[in-house]
């Protein structure tokens, strides 16, 4: 009578390491694995195009030496096209638009990531704590669900105006326009790990609430947070662009965007396209590197925690 | 003492209703299936057992053009009744599936829509082969769900899934595999989510649909038990390859194989002395 | 101090359901011995997993008491510590198992929850150990998850269960996911386990292969009620109750053909609970007129044999007149060392 697997099973069962690669059969459930190669896409390549280009932009904003200053105009050269001396043109009192957009890439890129990461910080406590079942976390989210009816712009008119403007100030408004989001996509998350065995597991041997939180449920959100992070950020950079464009953003004379789009399309209609073309193609491409970023990272996280090494 | 094979015996015929030769399948140099051959008689249900990575459902897949991306079939022929299956495009496999060769789910609960209300989901099937009425449809579909033996078709006809329980579920998507009177019906682990006196009554059904219009079918299952009583003949898979192959009771009564006896031995675990 | 490590004691739970009540789990008593593994069998939808849950003391029953080691379960935070001697296994080990953390960090959570005086060390040590206790090599420490087998996951599953030194485990369809031969050195280990530490077990299990290696005891619960329990050689080879009999005649096996054989009931089980009568009454085959209003209350059938059954002797006549059906090719066997090794 034989009622144990042979020997052989066992080796195979404990000491196979990826057990795809010693199986030439692929069972469905680990083709994920296959298809992962095979992809073209290759979401690692989209970070890392995506990041260096926007810490390459913000480097060189912060060290790299300037043809002219971005804060000086040279009422000898105005409304230059773009030529050899320089190379995006100048606006009509005389500052060098290159200058100027480099320049800005770092007080936009910065101020959006910086309120993008106080929104994240305080979107995912707050939408931890609201995936809580309970009246309480209900009423909590129909006022996130209130604040998100407002229109936008009317929220940071709103704050600026109360608050008088300033640096803070902006990444305050940008941490406020960007924590529904946060709240809203970690609770979610949170809801469904909740819901998961090993949280079940936890409950019952258990492990406090805190515990629950830090070892559980936070690590298992933080891939999206992450890709959260760089979607609020480009949104941040377009509400910048918008706030500087009202004359609420970045005080002049310090360049930003919003500000060079805002007093270069006065000109457009005569056919002085250059002061507005270089900040907006600088705007965009941020845009497109932030999503990339995220896009990226939310790819390499949805197809398996640790992925292939 | 073995098992007795099902009532009805198969016509093996000249043509099958589904015959493999030498299939093999790779995802880019990984060779899944090594020269795997099969054939389905008319009203002859064969099983397909191995465990996890055997290759099981890869071969099922290979029969419904469903291989997973960059899969493919790279030697031998799939027929059905005659015809090749390789070589053609989604759209003309699309027309096959559904109409000449069905499939039962695995997990029925998770295989029809939730969103759509069971009729709903019959006139897609109606629409994808053929124009007709909504009546008629409905009046199919009724009948397809009393034949596989629900009570009240024309309340299960307006729910939802999540107003099923499994066992229910499954007879609706057998009833749905059944709507253009397929020749072959292909099912991959059909009633393992189910409880064992459900899935005593659903493999039933199986049996008996598969006799009645004298359909072949194809059972990929890992437990032993299910085509020891429901199959004619079974085929024993292990890591993409077929190990050993003939009339069931023929290989329960004297397994050829090590790797066929270590599954009998591992599933009679229970009766003593095998 | 009694044997008993596990004792229900008259459990009731009703649950409402979109505004309907359903009994999920009805007057029921069980008790599990120290070193004893009880089978719990029934079809889903029995009440099976909320028994697990009132026996761990994450549900409250409406009524009747779940006693661990004598003393019953209560909210407080002061059960907190209690919670190092019980643990759970469960049926899928890829969600049991937090995909961020690696083997190590998973087993020695409970470690971590229950031994917060111990130094990282020695953690560690009783982690590793918890690994060998459960035949995985450590070296699979650092791994995720998703880098393992679900033979081997289901063993971290288990390491992990064993790792703060239980009385009681609640082993949820440990092997229902997992391929025979594997299923096999699980059971194995899971018995070696409970030979070594005396562990009580309580078995949740559809697979009645499973049932019969692994159970000293079995419970057959049907619609939230026990109709049947009595040891796993007796149930499993002279089932009493129609509903255990049905249900163990439906099993399919390779050396029967229980097509012949099968007890078949009627229609398919219903949520409403029926305040009277039998639980089975409706889809069984041999009621009578008492099955619908009648008190059914156990019936003791010797060697701790027992079942729910008013028609017992009716059945019986019909048995041995007719020559009987399903019992003869039932045969089992009760867990012995030769098994379980």
């Amino acid at each position: 009578m034989s009622t144990r697997a042979e020997p052989d099973q066992k080796g195979a069962d404990v000491s196979t390491t990826v057990p795809a690669n010693v199986e030439p059969a692929v069972s469905p459930r680990k083709l994920p694995r296959v298809r992962r190669r095979a992809g073209k896409k290759r979401p690692r390549t989209r970070v890392a195009v995506g990041g260096s280009f926007l810490l390459l932009l913000i480097l060189a904003s912060l060290v790299a030496p300037l043809p002219y200053s971005p804060t000086v105009p040279d009422p000898t050269a105005v409304q230059q096209a773009p030529g050899g001396r320089h190379w995006f043109g100048t606006d009509q009192i005389g500052l060098d638009i290159f200058s100027r957009t480099l320049s800005a890439a770092h007080v936009d890129l910065l101020l959006a990531l910086a309120g993008a990461l106080a929104a994240m910080i305080v979107g995912s406590a707050l939408g931890i704590l609201a995936s809580r079942r309970g009246v309480l976390s209900e009423g909590f989210m129909r006022v996130v669900d209130l604040f998100q009816a407002f229109p936008l712009l009317v929220v940071i008119l709103t704050i600026v105006s109360l608050t008088g403007g300033g640096t803070l100030v902006l990444i305050l408004t940008i941490a406020i326009v960007s924590v529904p989001g946060f709240i809203r996509l970690v609770r979610a998350e949170a809801l469904s790990v909740r819901e998961s065995r090993y949280i079940e597991y936890a409950e019952i041997i258990g492990a406090s609430r805190w515990r629950v939180i830090m070892r559980h449920i936070l690590p298992n959100v933080s891939g999206v947070v992450i890709a959260q992070l760089s979607l609020a950020a480009a949104a941040a950079v377009s509400v910048l662009a918008a706030m500087s464009y009202l004359g609420q953003g970045v005080e002049p004379p310090t360049a930003s965007w919003g500000s060079m789009i805002e007093s270069g399309s006065a000109g457009i209609g005569t056919g002085q396209w250059w002061p507005v073309v270089f900040p907006a193609a600088a705007l965009a491409l941020s845009i497109v590197a932030l999503n990339l970023v995220a896009d990226g990272i939310d790819a390499v996280l949805s197809r398996g925690v640790t992925n292939d090494r | 003492m073995t098992a007795e094979p099902p009532a009805t015996e198969p016509v093996i015929t000249e043509s099958p209703v589904l015959s493999l030769a030498g299939v093999d399948v790779h995802i880019d140099d990984l060779q899944l299936l090594h020269g795997v051959s099969v054939r389905v008689g008319a009203g002859e249900t064969v099983g397909i057992v191995g465990e996890t990575g055997s290759g099981k459902s890869m071969t099922l897949r290979a029969v419904m053009g469903l291989l997973p991306p960059r899969g493919h079939v790279s030697a031998g022929t799939i027929e059905l009744a005659g015809e090749p299956l390789l070589g053609r495009s989604r759209e003309q496999l699309r027309r096959l599936c559904g109409k000449r060769m069905s499939m039962i789910p695995q997990q029925p609960l998770a295989a029809l829509n939730p969103i759509l209300s069971i009729e709903r989901q019959f006139r897609s099937i109606a629409k994808a082969h053929g124009r007709q009425r909504r009546t008629q449809t409905r009046v199919r579909a009724a009948e397809l769900l009393a034949h596989v033996g629900i009570v009240d078709p024309a309340r299960v006809l307006g729910s939802h899934v999540g107003e099923l329980s499994g066992g229910l579920a499954q007879r609706v998507a057998i009833a749905m595999a059944l709507y253009w009177e397929p020749q072959l019906l292909l099912a991959d682990e059909p009633t393992t989510a189910l409880d064992v006196t459900i899935q005593r009554e659903i493999l039933d059904l199986l049996a008996t649909l598969a006799a009645e219009q004298r359909r072949g079918m194809l059972l990929v299952t890992h437990d032993l038990g299910v085509v020891a009583n429901y199959c004619h003949s079974m085929v024993v898979m292990k890591s993409g390859r077929i190990v050993e192959t003939g009339r069931t009771a023929e290989v329960l009564a004297a397994p050829k194989a090590d790797y066929t006896r270590l599954l009998l031995s591992a599933g009679a675990i229970e009766r003593g002395a095998a | 101090m009694s044997e008993a490590t596990m004792r229900l004691d008259h459990v009731t739970k009703t649950f409402r359901v979109r505004g309907r009540s359903v009994r999920a789990v009805q007057d029921v008593s069980l008790t599990i011995a120290r070193g004893e593994t009880l089978g719990l069998i029934g079809e889903s939808g029995s009440g099976k997993s909320t028994l697990g849950r009132i026996a761990m003391g994450l549900t409250a029953p409406d009524d009747g008491a779940a006693l661990f080691e004598d003393r019953p379960w209560t909210r407080s935070a002061a059960d907190r510590p209690r919670r190092k001697d019980l643990s759970i296994v469960f049926q899928d080990p890829g969600q049991a198992l937090d995909p961020r953390m690696t083997v190590g960090q998973s087993v020695l959570e409970p470690i971590q929850v229950h031994r917060r005086e111990w130094s990282r060390r020695q953690q560690e040590e009783r982690a590793r150990a918890a690994l060998r206790q459960a035949s995985i090599t450590d070296d699979l420490w650092q791994r995720f998850p998703n880098q393992l087998s679900g033979g081997q996951q289901q063993r971290v599953s288990i390491a992990r269960a064993v790792a703060t030194e239980p009385r009681f485990i609640v082993l949820d369809e440990p092997t229902a996911s997992l391929d025979a031969s594997v299923r096999h050195e699980l059971l194995a280990t899971l018995a070696a386990i409970q030979a070594a530490s005396g562990v009580s077990y309580l078995l949740i299990s559809h697979d009645m292969e499973t049932i019969a290696v692994m159970a000293h005891r079995v419970a057959v619960l049907y619609r939230g009620m026990i109709v049947e329990e009595g040891p796993t050689a007796r149930v499993l080879e002279q089932p009493r109750h129609p509903y255990t009999r049905s249900l163990i005649s439906a099993v399919l096996t390779t050396t029967v053909a229980p097509s012949s054989a099968w007890l078949r009931l009627r229609g398919t089980p219903t949520l409403d609970s029926a305040d009277e009568g039998c639980v089975l009454h409706g889809r069984c085959p041999f009621q009578h007129d008492d099955c619908r209003t009648g008190r059914v209350a156990m019936r003791e059938l010797g060697d701790d044999h027992r079942t729910a059954c008013l028609r017992l002797d009716h059945i019986d006549r019909v048995n041995s007149s007719a020559g009987d059906v399903a019992d003869a090719e039932e045969g089992t066997q009760a867990p012995t060392g030769a098994t379980r090794s």
